[in-house]
């Protein structure tokens, strides 16, 4: 059908409008063959029978092409729908077909106004945004902080040192997502993908108990939503929404990120994913750099696609590795630098005094802040506020240079300065 | 499963060939890759080796489940999911006692009561479950030369005395802990790598190792700068080891390190 479209083209009247679109055309059908994902082989086996741009291909029938050139019917069935795909897709008038990777993941991209090509203006992304919910925490402090609690359709990345609370958290996210909608949730399952073995049953038991609790409590007995949602409402109807995996090396957590397409299409009420921790399987045995930072970049892709596409937050931890540098050494995340982009919020957990703190470290849309916040029995909860502590706003920390006053400034890591404004 | 051969796969030979002479012969290797990489070396089209890739991906995913098969599986096992240390307070705070299928550490300074503390879980993981305990073997890993089967003995008398008032008790007891003498990182490590087999065929239910820190700190000046990464991979190494073991056989291994 596109073929007759472009020969329409060549004969209509070259009116302003259909000049613009016929030169956009052409252009496409000078594109160089070897900008196609193609073999090296079928690449030179192209060239050498004289075709270099797709308006050479474009009109071929495939037992043509592949007589010509010698290669198989099926090769050079791939190589004109590559080509055809291409030409047609960047058509202003067209939208974009979903050809050979036909499954149900594409029509969940097409329910997203960013999983499908076309443009989007920055008013329907700002009523998109506002009506998505956010994943609470049941840290007052920390939702706030957040804007609401974990966003989804983004990667949010928590740091912190051993046993400063990062499972806990992932726990109590991974309870959290399934609150129903009429008490203000997500109501959503949960992958949890576990790398250091961490996840103990009997503790997303406990946090499940006492949501179940919490819901009880402050649902309307008038409201019969709430009542019917409250009915199935159970410890074990929780449990059964957390799908977990537990990945034993690199290759596995490889093989499930690939494989979460599937997964996602057979699970369909996933809103969140948790991969607790990234780090682990990277930083022991790992001689090989660049191997890692390729396989991290690839991974950071691979989850950004999946968060925007299928519309659900990811929630990843990271460990902490000391940085030793002109002055004192300080703890920052580990996997280096340019893991530090792949995540678009980045919250760091710590300890002072006796008190565990939150620092959201990186944040698009919301101001730089800590905020205390403590591991009870039955999860993650606020701090109880006396007069005289309060949330502090931290904008000064960045901007001072380090006060050799306070000895512990090394060991708070929003103490110290940016990577970028160290003298190396 | 990353070690998985892709002969085994189920893909043509021909290709499979081709990938070997790149030098991929496992899972391992070809989902490192890119995709341009194996574009290039295959020379096959691009659904295709996304086909492949995803027979790869599928063989090595790890098994999918719930949570609640997994708390109900616990709980229900004949093997308790809390090793209680008969401590009532410890195992209160502890919610039950050391976990099964992980790796627990105890630390502190010099003459505290490591030793002690390890001994007496020795004893206990011996006990029949229903006084408490694994009703197994132990693997006594031992790199200070620190265990005493002495003390061993004056514990359960002491303790259980009710329990151990026969002299085949005690035989039945000394018998079932095993002690393994390691004194370099080397051989620990080898030990460890090895330990399956001995596992399975002692019917091992509780894996003591003292001390993590002291065969370290021997080996490793860590004044010197690039010993430190070479020391931390290897304790890296060793936990990876043992927790891969306690998940497997679902045993609680207790370790123990120095301040």
């Amino acid at each position: 059908m596109f073929i007759h479209y472009v020969k329409g083209h060549q004969v209509l009247p070259r009116t302003s409008k259909h000049f613009r679109i016929y030169a956009q055309s052409k252009t496409k059908m000078q594109r160089d063959l070897g900008s196609f994902p193609l073999p090296p082989v079928i690449r030179v086996k192209l060239k050498d029978s004289g075709f270099s741009v797709v308006e050479d291909v474009i009109e071929m029938k495939p037992t043509e092409l592949s007589r010509e050139i010698g290669i198989s019917k099926e090769e050079s069935l791939e190589i004109l729908k590559m080509v055809r795909e291409s030409t047609s897709s960047s058509l202003p008038c067209q939208p974009k077909t979903p050809s050979n990777s036909a499954s149900s993941s594409s029509q969940r991209q097409q329910q997203h106004p960013e999983g499908n090509k076309r443009t989007v203006t920055a008013l329907e992304m700002l009523r998109y945004e506002k009506s998505s919910p956010a994943i609470v925490t049941f840290c007052e402090d920390l939702d706030e902080m957040l804007g609401g609690g974990v966003p989804l359709c983004k990667i949010t990345e928590l740091c912190g040192a051993p046993g400063v609370g990062k499972t806990q958290t992932c726990i109590q996210l991974a309870v959290d997502v399934q609150i129903p909608q009429c008490f203000g949730g997500v109501e959503g399952e949960t992958i949890y993908i576990d790398t250091e073995g961490s996840f103990l049953p009997q503790r997303a038991a406990d946090i499940a108990v006492a949501m179940v609790g919490h819901c009880r409590r402050i649902a309307d007995t008038n409201d019969e939503e709430q009542q019917t949602a409250l009915a199935e409402f159970s410890m074990e109807k929780l449990l059964s929404g957390i799908h977990c995996f537990r990945c034993h090396d690199y290759t596995e957590l490889l093989a499930l990120v690939n494989l979460l397409p599937e997964i996602l299409d057979k699970h369909k009420k996933v809103k969140l994913i948790v991969i607790d921790s990234i780090a682990f399987h990277f930083r022991h045995d790992f001689d090989d750099f660049s191997l890692r930072t390729r396989l991290l970049n690839g991974l950071a892709q691979s989850l950004i696609k999946i968060a925007s596409d299928y519309r659900l937050a990811v929630v990843l931890t990271n460990q902490m590795t000391t940085h030793i540098g002109n002055g004192p050494s300080h703890l920052i995340p580990a996997l280096g630098e340019s893991w530090g982009h792949a995540c678009t919020i980045r919250i760091i957990l710590f300890w002072k005094d006796n008190q565990r703190y939150a620092n959201l470290y990186k944040s698009p849309n919301k101001q730089e802040m800590t905020v205390p916040y403590q591991i009870t029995m039955d999860g993650l909860r606020s701090v109880p506020r006396l007069e005289n502590e309060q949330a502090s706003t931290s904008t000064s920390f960045r901007h001072d240079e380090p006060q050799d006053g306070n000895e512990d400034d090394h060991l708070n890591p929003c103490k110290r300065l940016r990577p970028s404004e160290n003298q190396r | 499963m990353a070690l998985r051969k892709i002969q085994r796969l189920g893909i043509e030979p021909p290709i499979v060939e081709r990938l070997n002479k790149h030098g991929i012969f496992t899972c391992q290797d070809l989902l490192s890759k890119t995709k341009l990489e194996l574009l290039r070396m295959t020379g096959m089209t691009d659904s295709r080796l996304t086909a492949i890739l995803l027979v790869a991906s599928r063989a090595c995913v790890p098994r999918q489940t719930t949570a609640l098969c997994m708390y109900d599986r616990a709980g229900s096992e004949e093997l308790p999911a809390f090793f209680r240390t008969s401590l009532t307070q410890l195992d209160h705070v502890l919610h039950g006692g050391l976990p099964v299928g992980t790796i627990s550490e105890i630390a502190g300074p010099p003459g505290c009561g490591k030793t002690q503390f390890c001994i007496m879980l020795s004893v206990l993981a011996t006990l029949p479950v229903a006084m408490g305990g694994l009703d197994g073997a132990v693997a006594y890993i031992d790199t200070e030369s620190a265990f005493s089967a002495e003390r061993l003995v004056e514990v359960a008398r002491c303790r259980f005395p009710n329990h151990f008032s026969q002299d085949e008790a005690f035989v039945a007891l000394t018998s079932r802990v095993h002690v393994y003498l390691e004194s370099t990182c080397r051989s620990l490590l080898a030990r460890l790598q090895n330990f399956e087999e001995d596992l399975i065929t002692k019917g091992i239910r509780l894996v003591i190792l003292d001390s993590v820190a002291s065969l370290v700190r021997k080996e490793f000046d860590s004044s010197l700068q690039g010993n430190m990464v070479e020391r931390t991979n290897l304790l890296s190494k060793q936990a990876a080891i043992l927790k891969y073991l306690a998940e497997s056989f679902s045993i609680p291994t207790f370790q123990n390190s120095k301040l």
